[in-house]
This record gives structure tokens, C-alpha cells and sequence, in this order.
């Protein structure tokens, strides 16, 4: 560039707004940016994803992971199967009642919801299971404005009908989740395992708040990526911080005496109290669909 | 997810998210809609991640900005808002417009929305002539000739103000 070339570009510059940002909200590792990033990371799919899973999360603080059976609290819930527009109202025959589960069914579709809150979450697999869902519902302790939304939501099929988010705009939480319900195509035919927010029971903690981790941390976590169980268990104990195992497409919590040391580690996430979860398996890649 | 994606996008997204998110409110009529170019933007770069040409990504993020921008009067808008926090906090930024000399100010509006966008990529966002190729997808030549042309058209429209008002 030359002089003349300078001269011009400052010129220039006189003419450009001033935009005065607070750091919070400018730096790309701050708190604002970085809930964008993890939001947008889990929105959508990078292309290079195999296919099959798709995991996501709205709470900008992490995963949920769950494996053993939640005792269901007091929140109530509406599950919707429906192949109809968000905006229809469906009219028809009126609701059977099935046990924990309300199954309407109209034109095509059907309206499920949850009228038993306290039932146990396998009852409500198994209810589904008869309509020829697979899919696994379950309740957690979430924070206030979690409570009735989705908050965890992991699916093996991301090429067939698609499970999708009911939106109330003028019901949203503080960081944009405006979801409230779940409409699951009568054509699905993947497996699901979605979890909604409920208020916690006295002596409960909110399981959502996964630590933030600093990159360095990050970092050690990813590097645990594609390592032998066996020199995993070492680097953590070394840590400080416990393993806790998921196996299987469905994410099946395993003891740690029922990990084969020489598997490998496909995929790990932190949770709260120093706690890595790791996802294992034989070759070191993500198990196919029904395994 | 690919391992190695996450990490080329989280390094993209920590170079350019302060400069993506400047551009954009300087280029925008209100703050708030700064966001949305800036989630659009870098949610295709995510999507796209495999796409981006090495070494490029920041001008390659600013062409996609370019075309978010210029598409944002026709934006439909997604049920989960990615950018909510994000535009809660910009309605809050202060966003002032410059006291520039009157002559300037007229040369520059003198000249062709293409030349002004141009110069400014230049002289506001700090863009290479290597880098205007990838954003207009034209040769690294061609952005050196039009950027010669428009330096061209703004010493003459600020050497002859009359003419340029």
C-alpha cells in the first residue's frame, strides 16, 4: 500500500461509526460470544458428522448425560406427536386414557400427553414402545427457567422425519430457548431420548451445571479423544477427576469393572465435580445404530 | 462431530468474532440487527466448515457476512434464536456516528455503493487485496484493479468538491 494509499484510508476512517462494545459482550471467549458459539455448534450439524446421531442441548451450560432412571417430579408436561403444522388445532375424537399416557388421536396424528407426572420414566418408554416410538422421556432438575422445556434432546436418525421443537415466542428463557413441547412425527422411526426440565425436589442439584472449563482444559479433554481406556483411567486418577462410562448407541451408562481396558475412547464431556464422561467402545469409533 | 472441525471452527470463531461483529454494526442501521449477521455467518461457517478455503477463513466469513447483510430485509427468522443474548446486549451499545470533515463526507457519498463498500472493507475492516478476492470470488488481480479504480474515483471526487456534491 502505498503513502498516497494510506492518506486515503485514513481519510476514510474518519467517516466510520464508533462502535463502543463492553468486553463481556466483544471478546470471543467472554460469556456472551460464548454461548453464541456453543449454540450455534449445537444447532445444526457440522456436514463432516457421520450420520445417525445428533445430540442437542439447550442450556448454554452444557450436557446432560443420562443413563439410570430419573424419579419424576412435579412438573407437567406436554408431549406432542403430531404431523401437523405448530399452528393447527387438532379436533377429533376425545383422548383415551392409557395409563401415564394421554394419546389423542386426530387426522393422521397423535397428541401425547403426560398425565401422570409422578409415573416412572420406563413406564413411559414402554407406553410409546405400543405406538411404535422409541423413544425415551425422562424428568429432570433443572433450573427456573428450564423448568418445562427441553433440555436435553439426543436422536439416532438425522436422515428420516425429524423430531422437532414447539415454539412459543412470548415464552422464552433468558438466553433464547423459546421451546416448550416436542412434536414427533408419526413417521419416525429413530430412537430418542429427551429430557425436560422439572422443578427440583428439596436437596436436589440442577445436573445441568456442567463447569465451564478454560481452553487449557479443554484442550486435556479432547486429548483424551481416541485413547485407550486403560491410559485414560491413568491421566484422570492423575487429574484428580473420576470416569463415568457410556456404552453403545444409546449411550448406555456401564460400571467401570464392565469397560474393557483396551477399548477405546470416541467422545468425552465434563460434568460437575471434577467428573468426566467418557464414551467408549471396541474400535474407538461411534457404535452403529442399534448396538 | 469431527474432532479436527470443532477445533478449526472454534479457532475461526475466536479470530473473527470481534471483527465480524464491528463490521457488521458499523454496516448496520440498528445494533441489534448486528447479531443476527453475526450468528447467520457464523452458523454457515459452521455448516460449511469443510468448505473454507485454507489460510482464508476470515475473508471467506466476511463474504458470508456481506450476503447476510445484504439479505437481512428478506431474513426469515428461526424459531430458536441463536443470537437473543447477544442482541439484548448490543441494544445497549452505543453506536456513534462520526464528525468527519463535510468534503469528505461528500466525496465518499459521490461515489458507487460498490466502490464505498470496497474502500471501506479497506480502510474500516482492514481487508488485503487477497483478501477482497475471496470475498467478491473474483481473481486476486481483478480486487487489485477495482481497488485501484475506486482510490482513483475518490481523490478526484475530493479534489473537486463542487463537482462532488
Amino acid at each position: 500500500m502505498t503513502d498516497t494509499d494510506e492518506q486515503q484510508d485514513r481519510l476514510i476512517r474518519l467517516l466510520s461509526p464508533d462502535v463502543h462494545l463492553p468486553p463481556f459482550v466483544s471478546q470471543p471467549t467472554g460469556p456472551v460470544a460464548d454461548e453464541l458459539r456453543q449454540l450455534i455448534m449445537a444447532a445444526s450439524e457440522s456436514p463432516a458428522a457421520p450420520a445417525g446421531r445428533s445430540r442437542k442441548f439447550w442450556s448454554p451450560r452444557w450436557r446432560f448425560v443420562f443413563a439410570a432412571p430419573i424419579v419424576v417430579g412435579l412438573a407437567a408436561v406436554a408431549l406432542l406427536v403430531s404431523a401437523a403444522l405448530p399452528d393447527s388445532n387438532p379436533v377429533g375424537p376425545g383422548p383415551a386414557q392409557a395409563g401415564a399416557l394421554t394419546f389423542t388421536e386426530d387426522n393422521g396424528y397423535l397428541d401425547i400427553t403426560i398425565v401422570d407426572p409422578v409415573a416412572d420414566p420406563a413406564r413411559y418408554k414402554a407406553e410409546l414402545a405400543a405406538h411404535g416410538l422409541n423413544i425415551d422421556l425422562k424428568l429432570a432438575p433443572a433450573a427456573p427457567d428450564q423448568v418445562g422445556r427441553v433440555i436435553f434432546q439426543e436422536e439416532n436418525d438425522s436422515a428420516g422425519p425429524q423430531i422437532k421443537t414447539v415454539e412459543r415466542p412470548g415464552n422464552c428463557s433468558a438466553n433464547g430457548d423459546c421451546s416448550v413441547a416436542i412434536r414427533v412425527p408419526l413417521a419416525y422411526r429413530g430412537e430418542a431420548q429427551i429430557v425436560f426440565g422439572r422443578t427440583p425436589q428439596p436437596g436436589e442439584t440442577v445436573e445441568g451445571d456442567a463447569p465451564v472449563l478454560s481452553p487449557t482444559q479443554q484442550g486435556q479433554l479432547k486429548s483424551l479423544v481416541g485413547k485407550r481406556v486403560s491410559d485414560v483411567r491413568a491421566i484422570l486418577a492423575a487429574n484428580g477427576q473420576t470416569a463415568t462410562y457410556r456404552v453403545g448407541f444409546a449411550s448406555r451408562e456401564a460400571a467401570a469393572d464392565r469397560v474393557p481396558v483396551n477399548w477405546y475412547v470416541y467422545d468425552v464431556a465434563p460434568l460437575a465435580n471434577d467428573v468426566v464422561v467418557l464414551w467408549v467402545s471396541a474400535d474407538g469409533k461411534e457404535p452403529p445404530p442399534g448396538s | 462431530m469431527l474432532d479436527g472441525d470443532a477445533t478449526l471452527f472454534e479457532a475461526l470463531y475466536r479470530d473473527c468474532y470481534e471483527d465480524l461483529l464491528r463490521y457488521a454494526m458499523r454496516r448496520t442501521g440498528r445494533p441489534e440487527m448486528a447479531a443476527d449477521v453475526v450468528a447467520d455467518a457464523f452458523l454457515v461457517a459452521w455448516q460449511r466448515i469443510g468448505d473454507i478455503p485454507e489460510g482464508k477463513g476470515r475473508a471467506w466469513l466476511f463474504g458470508v457476512a456481506r450476503n447476510v447483510l445484504a439479505n437481512q430485509h428478506r431474513a426469515v427468522r428461526r424459531g430458536v434464536e441463536l443470537a437473543a443474548r447477544l442482541r439484548n446486549e448490543l441494544t445497549q451499545v452505543a453506536v456513534t456516528q462520526p464528525e468527519a470533515p463535510a468534503e469528505v463526507a461528500a466525496a465518499f457519498r459521490a461515489l458507487s455503493e460498490a466502490d464505498r463498500e470496497l474502500l471501506r472493507l479497506v480502510a474500516w475492516e482492514g481487508l488485503t487485496a487477497d483478501e477482497l478476492a475471496v470475498v467478491f470470488e473474483c481473481s486476486v488481480n481483478a480486487a487489485r484493479i477495482r481497488l485501484h479504480r475506486a482510490r482513483s474515483r475518490f481523490t478526484e471526487a475530493l479534489q473537486a468538491p463542487s463537482l462532488a456534491q
